[in-house]
């Protein structure tokens, strides 16, 4: 395509690709920006966990016996074995059968609750250098090593977070690549953002709120994108690198996986751990005295730390060994300052030596993006600046659509009247299936089995409802007006936002009186205040779109008028 | 239904070959830079990051300079063609280091 200038060109980048990539990454800033409290949404859907962050429990008293009761999960034992196994070898193991190989313990300084897991080794393999592993996740309440119940959803760390790096589309992987398409075009739609927008200072303070809705958009456009400019860039960078080695450029473990293992083989001989079992069998050390040792290399490091991550390897054999992995609460980037252990004799195999360069800058990068840190301050910032990115984005489309409604309308064509209503969906639309999640997951009695598949159902059903909403609605926009849905989602947002407040007092007792007064618990009262918030906020928007519909119709009045004057007159 | 087609075409086309090219190339780059600092005794996992870092501006430059050029053919032939000689380079560079015992 020929352009009359690079400004022009970087021009129909922006539109065109921030307009049809717009809509994901919508999906991406909105649940992206909850994903920063998902530990506390998770709080809110399952009352049973509403209780103060816990330290790892002890392995060897409480965790090793909730380890043996773990099962490998059936839908992959389906899914995977075939794959893994070879039949011509020897007989299928099942399910309930197979061995553990693997036992990993995960938690934050964030979650009262500690997730837990099995990798469980599959016999006779097909191909035995591969990982064949099947498996088998819980999460427990770590006071008492009771499991939660697997039908309750944790809508915001299986959800909303998983939503925002793949849409939840799991054929294939897709959505993980449509977020990758679409986070790759946002760093096209910003480097040539600011291309064509020359005078950024300048728009950092501009906002002219009385002149035309078509200038006040792109004031807002412009300000919300470039306040916000190097988070936006950052966060969309950032996700990419994130994945790029699994999913978007898998040069190393496609076309250079000959390499790769190679260097791994090596890679493990230096370190001294134990790549294949023994295939002797070896009871385990203590591992909490594991844990003990590790702490105190790390104090005398000067770091002293939490256990966040611990991994058990080749369990019940004679080259088990043990890792465990410095909670990163106090530092952006993600390392672990791992350090290994001899299962068998709980002697140190090795302490993981400092980073390269280069992989010291991927473990910051991660860490900016992931937070593990505790700093609630900087938290909030991440929402905010999340929140802006929809603005933004949000803007866009208005802008899109006010920039060629009175045209489109005049030719009869329905450009903007789509584009609209893709965008009433994805603003609005999006905000009222998430809170619609939240309460049916409060009005869904607890026991119900299947509860959090029917809350993953609503999600999905408001959003199609929301979208043939804005469809029904929008033959306004084909006349050069306002698609009323606006404002009626809109509307809905303040109702249910207060609605999903009163559910969660209703159906658990902590109204925010109790959780920010007489019992505090900040987690379920800062979801409380942020869904009131979204109310307000929603209620503010509906006073002025009905102001501005008003002087609209006042304006077609008075043009109707004027028409049938002149028509009088001649 | 034909304007939707026309603007595929015309406009959608070249975003599509400028990513395609771009993607190309920049994979070719990072296997090449990943055999070519282990053959110069980097570490496999330190070269693997560095790749990856500079990936995406890479990417971004490749994809740019293809959109906006106005010699088509010629950026395109040297972009896909670029991409296509790092990765055949980078293919022997990984046989030899494996022949080597790597």
């Amino acid at each position: 395509m020929q352009f009359n200038s690079t400004r022009q060109g970087m021009a129909w980048l922006h539109t065109w690709l921030g307009l049809i990539l717009g809509f994901v990454l919508m999906v991406c800033f909105f649940f992206g920006a909850l994903s920063v409290f998902d530990r506390e949404i998770d709080r809110w859907a399952i009352p049973e966990t509403r209780f103060d962050p816990q330290p790892m429990p002890s392995f060897d008293n409480l965790l090793m016996g909730v380890f043996e009761r773990i099962e490998p999960d059936e839908a992959e034992y389906k899914r995977m074995m075939p794959e893994y196994h070879d039949a011509s070898a020897g007989e299928m193991t099942p399910r309930l059968e197979l061995p553990a190989d693997e036992y990993w313990a995960y938690t934050t300084h964030r979650d009262p609750v500690l997730r837990m897991g099995a990798g469980f080794r599959v016999p006779f393999p097909a191909n035995p250098e591969g990982h064949n592993h099947i498996h088998g996740n819980t999460t427990i309440d770590p006071r008492t090593g009771v499991s939660v119940p697997d039908h309750h959803l944790k809508i915001g760390s299986e959800w909303f977070y998983p939503l925002h790096y793949s849409l939840n589309l799991n054929w294939n992987r897709i959505g993980f690549f449509i977020v990758g398409i679409a986070g790759f075009f946002m760093l096209v739609a910003l480097i040539s953002g600011v291309w064509i927008h020359r005078k950024i200072f300048r728009e950092l303070f501009t906002f002219r709120r009385h002149k035309s809705k078509q200038r006040s958009i792109l004031d807002m456009h412009n300000m919300t994108g470039v306040v916000a400019l190097p988070f936006h860039f950052f966060f969309a960078f950032t996700g990419l690198i994130i994945f790029v080695a699994f999913y978007y450029m898998p040069v190393t473990n496609t076309m250079l996986e000959p390499l790769h293992s190679a260097q791994q083989a090596i890679e493990a001989e230096e370190m001294g751990l134990p790549h294949e079992r023994a295939g002797i069998p070896a009871p385990m050390a203590s591992v909490d005295a594991m844990v003990a040792e590790a702490k105190r290399r790390w104090a005398a490091r000067d770091m002293a730390g939490e256990v966040g991550f611990l991994q058990m390897h080749h369990v019940g054999d004679q080259n088990a060994y043990v890792s465990i992995y410095r909670a990163g609460s106090d530092r952006v980037a993600l390392v672990g300052e791992g350090i290994h252990f001899n299962g068998v004799t709980g002697d140190v195999l090795r302490e993981d030596p400092p980073h390269s360069l280069a992989e010291s800058i991927g473990d910051f990068l991660a860490g900016l993006h992931l937070q593990h840190f505790e700093h609630w301050f900087l938290r909030w910032l991440y929402v905010i600046g999340g929140l802006l990115g929809c603005a933004c984005i949000a803007t866009g489309f208005m802008f899109f659509v006010e920039k060629r409604k009175q045209q489109h309308a005049k030719s009869g064509s329905q450009g903007s009247r789509i584009v609209d209503a893709f965008a009433v969906t994805t603003v609005t639309g999006m905000v009222i299936a998430a809170i619609a999640m939240l309460i049916a997951n409060r009005i869904i009695p607890s026991a119900t089995e299947g509860k959090g598949d029917i809350e993953k159902l609503v999600f999905w059903s408001v959003w199609a409802l929301s979208f043939l909403h804005a469809i029904w609605r929008s033959a306004a926009v084909a006349l050069a007006k306002t698609n009323p849905a606006w404002r009626e989602q809109t509307v809905l947002i303040a109702l249910l936002g207060v609605v999903a407040v009163i559910a969660n007092w209703i159906s658990t007792g902590d109204h925010l009186i109790k959780t920010i007064f007489t019992d505090p618990y900040w987690a379920v009262a800062g979801v409380d205040l942020s869904l009131l918030a979204g109310s307000l906020i929603a209620l503010l928007a509906v006073k002025k779109m009905t102001a501005t519909h008003e002087t609209e119709r006042k304006q077609e009045t008075s043009q109707k008028k004027l028409a049938t004057g002149e028509a009088a007159y001649e | 239904m034909s304007t939707l087609l026309s603007f595929t075409r015309q406009s959608l086309g070249p975003v599509v070959t400028a990513f395609l090219g771009g993607y190309l190339f920049t994979w070719g780059f990072v296997a090449l830079t990943v055999t070519s600092t282990v053959t110069l005794g980097w570490g496999f996992h330190t070269a693997e990051h560095t790749a990856f870092l500079l990936a995406f501006p890479v990417f971004l430059l490749v994809f740019f300079w293809l959109f906006l050029s106005r010699k088509t053919l010629l950026t395109h032939a040297v972009a896909y063609g670029g991409g296509v000689l790092m990765t055949a380079a980078s293919v022997w560079l990984q046989s030899m280091l494996l022949a080597q015992g790597a």
